[in-house]
């Protein structure tokens, strides 16, 4: 039994070992292009290495974030260095182990968590797009550790070893894609990031709503239902852990909407309903009330009909005025 | 849980460790087979919960009536097989065969003239509940026929109709192999620890590897089959024969693996069918299991081949058709069975009389098998038509436009040329080679098993969102 066990061992162990070489050279590696999310982690341990307490709000949320705030100008109004930590497709789940990681390195003073993050979804049934953006989320994390402790809340036991494997993950790419693969083989380090200072944004819009989608609001009608925007049980619970992390942490919350056209919703005051008693009495800047409407002109928002819609630099510009005049404005921030 | 899942990867290591665990030595076997039984429905349950219970009213059912039966004499012993046999089969109608049967009635009824709104039925089907209601069957006719004594241990028959190995997906095992197993602890046998993991790692690649890569151009090619013709649909009738078998063979032997892990020896499910040269040989070599319980069970009881040839003819058709209806709930599969059945009626004789050139009979035995897999494959006869006109030797161009890039379909077919050798070499020296194998350097087969599982990894057709369930799951 034990030989038997011993070389059962040994080929789980030669195999494991193996794998990890392929990961570790990063042979099976997506192209790196735009991998926002990886030179945000870069840069936030960058800063913390620099200074302690190098960075004074951080932003949680997922490309509703990064491309609806402008961390610039939100540092230029407030005299801080604002951060914006947010991956493609995050849940407010993955957002708590993400802050989790980050306060190991830095401690803001104030917390922003964009609440489309906070939706109804079963975190370990994640599937399709969903589970990519959070593969992609999770592998760009740095601290291992924190890693493994998160994972089991965070895939099932059965998408856990693709979130640690690019291997496991991208081995098609020998059949697809042999020309990355050879790259990688080639050149196992990733290019560096040559910005002098980058504070997570991410601008990908650059022009508004165009006439043929206004025209389809006025014909379709909203496509997307507030109503229908329920919060999950999986959402509500990491709300709850990530407002006890930063009490404990004696760091201040507060919640921010940044809004889609206002056409895109139905029933935003039901959107507004449903979130209302996660947030409980935190400070909360709802952008997508109907009194924002007319200040976010069709140019603020991506010209598309479809179900998520980002903000363009105009409406990143805006919406980053409007953010830091709340923050100054709310006594508790003082 | 299945078993080319990580999950499985997870579970089938803890359970060994319980299992084997020297806890209790004087109540070892009770030990073992508690670990058994709660592991086995722990297994099943991951599908579904209520899938437990459906399982334990079937053991239940059987132990009970089988205990009965033994105390019985005469009528009353038939009275309770029969009820046995009753609940068993009802259980199976209601959940496989209620939908098919409710359609076809309303059918008829509405080719009659009937106008109404059928009410539709939402029966989900248990995973692999053929399989152990046939197991269960089996041990009821046994008993019946006083072939075996009833299990007076409702522990080791729980366990022997559950166990997780062959539970879902077979091979339906005879209780008169199985069910002794559970009778006395069982011993760690080194040798036979190896050679199961020896088939697991052989069932992994036949399904990671083959059985997969297979199915992304069968299912593209059936995905578009209205505007298939040519090489494209041979091809794809060519890979579902082999998908079929790859994906069925790989589940049986890691079955038969990780049984061996506990010690236990499940019976051989295939023997290189593709090999055959009649069809009378080809279902000794295809899934064994089921084909052995329909003859011992249906076919001769009918009375076989000792009433006369046109019995027989007959005794055939119902075995087929049944075994047809038994595959899957639809029309489809009795045509399926029917075919099957006419093959082996009238081709076999005229198939013995071609002589002693083997390659040809095994060549017209798999493409005439390989085409009646096209009712297997088709969700309704239509498809099927449509697939059956669409065959033909044109469109070589388009051949890489389903699924699979030009450098994973050479790749695909290298494996199959691969299959074709190791069937052939095992069919002249198979035992020698593994027991030649097996007495090599722990070292080498270590390092051996080392690189099969790299090449999984590497090549393997697995990933997130696969659905790379096994075939025969569904039935």
């Amino acid at each position: 039994m034990k030989k038997f066990i011993l070389e059962i061992l040994t080929i789980v162990l030669a195999a494991g070992a193996l794998v990890a070489l392929l990961d570790a050279r990063r042979v099976f590696a997506q192209e790196e292009g735009n991998n926002h999310t990886g030179k945000r982690w870069y840069y936030l341990y960058k800063y913390a290495k620099q200074k302690k307490n190098a960075i004074d709000v951080l932003v949680l949320g997922n490309s509703h974030a990064y491309t609806g705030l402008l961390p610039e100008v939100l540092s230029k109004e407030l005299g801080r260095r604002c951060f914006i930590l947010a991956s493609q497709g995050n849940r407010i789940t993955d957002s708590y182990y993400m802050l989790e990681e980050a306060l190991t390195v830095c401690k803001p003073k104030l917390l922003v968590i964009e609440t489309y993050t906070i939706r109804n979804y079963r975190q370990r049934q994640l599937s399709g797009i969903d589970l990519s953006c959070q593969f992609q989320s999770f592998e760009n994390r740095r601290n291992t550790w924190l890693k493994l402790k998160s994972t089991p809340f965070l895939f099932s036991v059965d998408n856990a070893p693709y979130a640690w494997s690019q291997t496991l993950r991208n081995h098609s790419y020998l059949f697809d894609n042999p020309a990355l693969v050879s790259y990688n083989w080639k050149h196992p380090v990733p290019p560096a990031y040559r910005d002098k200072e980058y504070l997570g944004r991410f601008v990908r819009f650059t022009t508004g709503l165009e006439d043929p989608t206004l025209e389809r609001y006025r014909r379709e009608g909203p496509p997307e239902d507030g109503a229908a925007m329920t919060v999950g049980a999986d959402a509500e619970r990491s709300v709850q852990k990530i407002l006890a992390l930063c009490k404990k942490k004696g760091i201040k919350v507060m919640f921010l909407t940044i809004p889609m056209y206002h056409g895109h919703i139905a029933h935003p005051e039901a959107l507004h309903a449903n979130l209302a008693p996660v947030i409980g009495n935190y400070p909360w800047l709802d952008l997508q009330a109907p009194v924002y409407n007319d200040f976010f002109t069709p140019d603020c928002f991506e010209n598309t009909y479809n179900a998520n819609q980002h903000q363009t630099s105009m409406g990143a510009y805006k919406t980053s005025l409007l953010l830091a005049r709340f923050i100054l404005n709310d006594s508790r921030n003082k | 849980m299945l078993f080319n899942s990580f999950s499985y990867a997870l579970f089938l290591p803890l359970v060994f460790v319980l299992y084997w665990l020297p806890l209790f030595p004087k109540r070892r076997c009770v030990w073992q087979n508690g670990v058994l039984l709660l592991a086995s429905y722990a297994f099943y349950s991951a599908w579904d919960w209520r899938f437990a219970l459906l399982i334990a009213f079937t053991s239940l059912s059987s132990y009970w009536t089988a205990l009965r039966m033994d105390a019985g004499e005469g009528a009353a012993r038939g009275r309770w097989a029969a009820l046995n046999i009753a609940v068993n089969l009802g259980i199976l109608a209601y959940f496989k065969y209620a939908g098919f049967f409710v359609d076809s009635f309303v059918a008829l009824l509405t080719m009659l003239g009937w106008k109404g709104t059928p009410v539709a039925l939402k029966v989900i089907l248990p995973v692999g509940i053929s399989f152990y209601t046939f197991q269960a069957l089996g041990y009821t006719i046994d008993v019946y026929r006083r072939k075996i004594v009833p299990s007076r241990n409702p522990l080791r028959f729980f366990a022997f109709v559950s166990f997780f190995p062959q539970l879902v997906a077979g091979p339906i095992e005879r209780a008169a192999n199985l069910l002794p197993q559970f009778d006395q602890a069982r011993r760690f046998d080194y040798a036979q620890a190896v050679r199961g993991v020896g088939l697991i790692l052989w069932g992994l690649s036949l399904k990671l590897l083959l059985a997969d890569r297979l199915a992304v151009y069968v299912d593209a090619a059936w995905k578009g089959v209205e505007g298939l013709s040519g090489l494209p649909a041979l091809l794809a009738v060519l890979f579902f024969a082999f998908q079929l078998y790859a994906d069925f063979y790989a589940y049986s032997e890691i079955a038969r693996g990780s049984a061996r892990l506990f010690g236990m020896e499940l019976m051989l499910n295939f023997r290189r069918p593709y090999l055959s040269v009649s069809f009378k040989e080809f279902w000794k070599r295809w899934h064994i299991s089921l084909s052995s319980w329909f003859g011992d069970y249906v076919y001769i009881p009918l009375g076989g081949n000792r009433k006369g040839a046109a019995r027989r003819v007959m005794n055939v058709f119902i075995v087929f058709l049944l075994s047809g209806l038994w595959h899957g709930a639809s029309w489809t599969f009795v045509a399926w069975g029917f075919l099957c059945a006419l093959f082996m009626v009238l081709l076999d004789r005229p198939l013995g009389r071609i002589g002693g050139f083997r390659p040809l009979k095994i060549a017209i035995v798999f493409s005439l098998w390989a085409l009646s897999l096209i009712l297997f494959r088709a969700p309704d006869f239509g498809s099927a038509l449509k697939m059956f006109s669409a065959l033909g030797f044109d469109g070589f161009s388009e051949l890489a436009s389903f699924g699979l890039g030009r450098a994973e379909l050479i790749f695909a077919l290298s494996l199959l040329l691969l299959l074709a050798v190791q069937e052939g070499l095992w069919e002249r020296r198979g035992e020698l080679i593994a027991a030649k194998f097996y007495r090599l350097s722990p070292f080498v087969r270590v390092l051996c098993a080392v690189l099969v599982v790299l090449l999984l990894v590497l090549l393997g057709h697995y990933g997130i969102g696969n659905d790379s369930r096994f075939l025969y799951f569904q039935f």
